[in-house]
């Protein structure tokens, strides 16, 4: 190959045009490219640019105020200074500033990082709360130095009253992880509280309020630089709904300290409207708690105590027989099934026979009818009548024992109340599918059921359903629905909101069959075990005396010592309020579960106790659940 | 006969004045908006700098106009040595920069001295190859032939080594464009020999991109050649280059390269995928450059400028800040239209001078101004990988914007004065 190098000119013209050609290809290549970009994926582009630059702020709103039923602020809120990261932005090793600027060991401020950063590279989130005033100031000055932290004002949850209600209220906790992707939706970030339990998880929606949006730009180091839109698509926050419980906070507070070193529940209700005014579970813990970083001491008392604090006595016990407070409804039943007459009597020989001896108490009755049988509590009368669900030398057959069922399902047992409360068991009544399922057809007998005659053996209720049915006995029939939010307060205007509970239901059943009941019940307090209860005028003269009727009862406990139970209401003669406790193993109900059911009607009624009573409370107070659970 | 004055070519001289308005106004942008109180106190200057640049290059360009083309042509041996001692002084004193040791500090300007020494490298292939009378050259193993050739090659490959060394492997291959282009206007070889280099770097960026693609092209293009050249010698060139550039290319990405290196290389195909690491520039820039749209944001209101999400935005990728802010219409046609004029323009201007020293400068001009483009233009778009070079004209940095004022300035002289060549036109 030898030709001359070819610089010819037709040669240089042609080089020209392929020259010319291949720069107009380039121009059309990256043009092309231009085209799609700048054209045709443009929005693709835009949003990506935009999520970049844009970064919503959620303004947390207050979160409604709690009121008791008389107006008494029980919950607010307190603002708490918090310090933020963005992980994306921050460069770790400023930890070590700010565990200078702040005062906190790098090692727990590490640890808080790196738990930040497991849960999301992206999202801001809180690495410092409740922020002592002077650390915030001294790290805010030094803000510069330190991209990607932010500074927040939060709001944690003050409590006011004596009263700690920690099952009424339940508390607030900061979302976890699973709450937040159930709860995403519904605007729910990283570092939002949230309800856990009791009314602050019930009314979640209301107590929270609307979260409020700001939309900001932010660069690339992570700071807001402007707002965006000149903040055109801002929302403002709203705050939330304050509620105004059907709870006294003074009854409940004394009620409370009224179970000391006692396991059990309490709950008192209004007979007309269900409104429960006070609700106790013992133990119990203070509602501040959870919500913050616990200690691994509160972990453990909160989480891992036998104990259970967290379990709410008054609503989900549900192994706890009801003992003889049971014996109102059994009377108030035969009374209706035509058993009994108000004045039929039976023969108590000092006990029953039933393929073994069930002694009476208080040795024998002779012949007795309904009205004392419930004064002295005498079992063989009520065994006899538990006991014509069967055919048996004593009788025939006269009721069956899902009627009987059916009858105790009237008055609230063994099913669920509409409580607007999340944690509720239904307790238990035994029908005769339960007891085949257990002996198989046929497998049962008299000898099965006639416990349940004077409330023992299987079944269980819980403070709550004695509140509620003896609220139906006293008002003649209505078994109301228990219920804790008497209004809805509207933030703003004020404006109060009756919330819309579920109707009360009625009882069908002959109200003077009611009356014979209520009648034994009076004669419980008068003359009977619940006398030492009685609220007699008092010494001063300021008060009248209140009129109580009640039940006492011994819940058997297979496991340790009984458990003390009492049923009231009051006053006699104008019913207004029931109450329904149980004290575990602390014995006969008289000792100590009638004491506290006295002690609350008279705080309710007269506001404060009589000096001749204070001595009542005392010796209540000293009184102890012994044993284990 | 004209004087050479009137035959300076003024929409050369207007289409620069354009690319370094765009570029002053992209740096004024990047620099004045919300980002300004995070820059470094040397950065939030920087409109200002590449203004007095640009004056400063354009006192170069009438020092420049007002030479003798033949004395221009024969100071080529001192400014190639000064270049080359340059280069060294980089290497042995030099400044580094982001990587790269190519900074040299003389007096008060900081030189990036690598850009000053495309000129004296293109000025003196300019001055070897013409004086060498490539016209009587004889293809073929002959002294003068592989004298032309050895010697372009060693001008072309000396500087070219001493860059790579100072780790600044993107203007390396600008030096290897050049002298490709050099190789290509002088005539020196044959349009298929030539073929086979463009052949081979298509082939190499095929690699990268998509093997299938790779396959499709050498197919393609070994069909093309047997047409062409009816050569079986150049038909089985055409194969063995091709894929044996891209089979080696494939090779050395996956099988050679440590993973963060395959990253820097790859990432533009897939940037979603490399997006913590060399991938995030390219999202960023393209975000910023399609979001732009057809109008722009507006001048001064590109979030993705103002808000300083794109690194090196007043530098390697003041493309961003022109297609975020002005858009299409606005911004990146006008751009790439002006660079395909000016290159057109200068090329054409070096073939109508008629002699060999004009063509070849426009020859190596162009070829340095094209490789910029594509390949600045190219990553910020995402079709090129993140090579670190400026786009001429725009991008900030006072001694790329002299070196290539110059070289454009000497492109034109050489037109105007093109008489004055008379001498070397009998050879």
């Amino acid at each position: 190959m030898s030709v001359v190098a070819s610089t010819s000119h037709e040669e240089t013209r042609l080089r020209f045009r392929i020259f010319t050609v291949a720069v107009l290809a380039l121009v059309a290549f990256l043009g092309g490219r231009l085209v799609q970009m700048q054209l045709v994926d443009v929005d693709q582009y835009a949003e990506a640019a935009e999520g970049n630059a844009i970064e919503q702020n959620i303004i947390r709103p207050a979160r409604g105020y709690v009121y008791d039923r008389n107006g008494i602020l029980l919950v607010d809120n307190e603002t708490t200074l918090a310090v933020t990261v963005s992980a994306r932005y921050f460069d770790p090793s400023r930890l070590a500033l700010i565990s200078e600027l702040a005062g906190i060991p790098l090692d727990r401020l590490q640890a808080r990082y790196d738990e930040i950063v497991a849960r999301s590279g992206y999202q801001t989130a809180v690495l410092l709360e409740d922020v002592p005033f002077f650390a915030f100031a001294r790290l805010k000055e030094n803000q510069y130095r330190l991209p990607g932290i932010g500074f927040r004002e939060d709001q944690k949850r003050r409590y006011h009253s004596e009263a700690r209600l920690s099952h009424v209220l339940g508390y607030v906790k900061e979302i976890s992880a699973e709450g937040l992707a159930e709860k995403r939706e519904q605007g729910y970030r990283l570092g939002d509280m949230v309800g856990i339990t009791g009314v602050e998880a019930e009314y979640e929606p209301v107590l929270r309020g609307r979260v409020g949006r700001e939309f900001k730009l932010v660069n690339v180091h992570g700071m807001e630089v402007q707002a965006y839109e000149g903040g055109a698509e801002d929302v403002e926050p709203e705050s939330g709904v304050g509620l105004e419980l059907t709870i006294d906070s003074r009854v409940q507070a004394l009620a409370e300290s009224l179970f000391v070193n006692k396991r059990g529940g309490a709950v008192m209700i209004d007979v007309n409207t269900g409104g429960i005014i006070s609700m106790v579970s013992a133990p119990d813990y203070d509602p501040s708690i959870p919500a913050g970083r616990m200690t691994q001491a509160q972990v453990d008392y909160l989480q891992r105590n036998e104990e259970k604090p967290m379990f709410n006595r008054a609503t989900q016990a549900s192994q706890l027989p009801p003992g003889s407070t049971w014996k109102p409804f059994m009377s108030a039943v035969a009374l209706e099934e035509g058993m009994i007459e108000e004045d039929t009597e039976l023969y108590c020989p000092g006990g029953y026979m039933l393929g073994r001896f069930f002694r009476c108490h208080g040795g024998a009755h002779g012949r007795i009818s309904v009205r004392r049988a419930i004064q002295v509590s005498c079992n063989t009368f009520f065994f006899r009548l538990m006991n014509d669900t069967f055919e048996t030398p004593d009788g025939p057959k006269r009721m069956d024992l899902d009627t009987w069922g059916g009858w105790a399902n009237r008055f609230g047992f063994g099913t669920l109340a509409p409580l607007d409360l999340p944690d509720q068991s239904p307790g238990l009544i035994p029908d005769s599918s339960y007891f085949d399922q257990r002996w198989g057809k046929g497998g049962w007998g008299p000898g099965f059921t006639v416990n349940l005659g004077i409330g023992q053996g299987n079944m269980g209720a819980h403070p709550l359903q004695l509140a509620r049915y003896t609220a139906a006995v006293a008002n003649g029939g209505t078994l109301v629905t228990p219920h804790l939010v008497k209004r809805q307060i509207d933030p703003a205007t004020g404006e109060a909101r009756e919330p819309q509970h579920p109707r009360a239901r009625s009882i069908p059943m002959e109200p003077r069959n009611l009356q014979v009941v209520r009648e034994g019940m009076r004669l419980v307090a008068t003359d009977g075990t619940a006398r030492r209860s009685q609220i007699f005028a008092s010494r001063d003269g300021r008060f009248p005396e209140i009129p109580i009727a009640g039940k006492t009862g011994t819940s058997q406990n297979p496991r340790g010592k009984d458990h003390a139970v009492f049923i009231a209401f009051a006053p006699y003669d104008d019913p207004q309020v029931a109450v329904g406790v149980i004290v575990e193993n602390a014995g006969y109900g008289s000792q100590t579960a009638a004491p506290i059911s006295s002690l609350m009607i008279e705080q309710y009624f007269r506001g404060e106790i009589a000096p001749e009573r204070i001595g009542m409370i005392r010796s209540v107070q000293s009184f102890r659940s012994v044993g284990r659970i | 006969m004209i004087p050479w004055y009137k035959r300076l070519d003024t929409p050369s001289l207007l289409a620069w004045a354009c690319l370094v308005g765009f570029g002053i106004a992209a740096i004024w942008s990047s620099t004045h908006g919300p980002a300004r109180e995070f820059l470094l106190d040397s950065v939030k200057d920087n409109a200002n700098k590449q203004a007095m640049w640009a004056v400063v290059s354009l006192v170069a360009m009438g020092i420049i106009f007002s030479f003798k083309a033949r004395l221009l042509l024969r100071l080529a041996p001192v400014a190639y040595v000064a270049c080359l001692g340059l280069l060294v002084a980089a290497l042995v004193f030099g400044r580094e920069i982001n990587g790269a040791k190519s900074w040299l500090q003389i007096g008060p300007a900081s030189l990036q001295v690598a850009e000053l020494a495309k000129v004296g490298t293109v000025l003196a292939a300019t001055a070897f190859l013409s004086s060498r009378g490539v016209r009587s050259v004889q293809i073929g193993w002959n002294a003068g032939y592989l004298v032309a050739l050895g010697g372009l090659s060693l001008l072309v490959l000396v500087p070219c080594g001493l860059v790579v060394m100072q780790n600044d492997t993107g203007t390396g291959l600008v030096f290897l464009a050049m002298g490709y282009f050099l190789l290509y206007w002088s005539g020196l070889v044959p349009l298929w020999v030539v073929g086979l280099g463009a052949a081979a770097g298509i082939a190499g960026y095929l690699a990268i991109i998509n093997p299938l693609y790779l396959a499709i092209f050498v197919l393609l293009a070994t069909i093309g050649y047997s047409l062409w050249t009816r050569s079986k010698l150049a038909t089985g060139l055409i194969f063995a280059t091709t894929a044996g550039i891209g089979v080696a290319a494939r090779f050395f990405l996956f099988s050679v390269l440590q993973p963060h290196q395959i990253g820097r290389i790859v990432a533009f195909t897939d940037p979603e995928q490399y997006a913590d690491t060399a991938g995030y520039h390219v999202i960023q820039s393209k975000a910023a450059i399609g979001s732009g749209g057809f109008f722009g944001k507006g001048f001064m209101e590109g979030t993705q400028t103002q808000l300083a999400y794109i690194p090196e935005q007043s530098t390697d990728f003041v493309f961003t800040i022109i297609g975020e802010e002005l858009g299409f219409i606005r911004g990146t046609l006008p751009v790439l239209l002006l660079f395909a004029f000016l290159l057109i323009r200068l090329s054409s201007l070096g073939v109508s001078a008629g002699s060999a020293a004009p063509k070849l400068f426009a020859a190596g001009v162009t070829g340095i101004f094209l490789t910029h483009l594509l390949v600045n233009v190219g990553m910020t778009i995402g079709l090129m990988p993140v090579i670190g070079i400026p786009l001429p004209f725009v991008s900030y940095g006072g001694s790329a914007l002299l070196a290539n004022s110059t070289m454009l300035a000497l492109a034109l002289a050489f037109h105007a004065r093109q008489e004055e060549f008379a001498v070397y036109r009998t050879q």
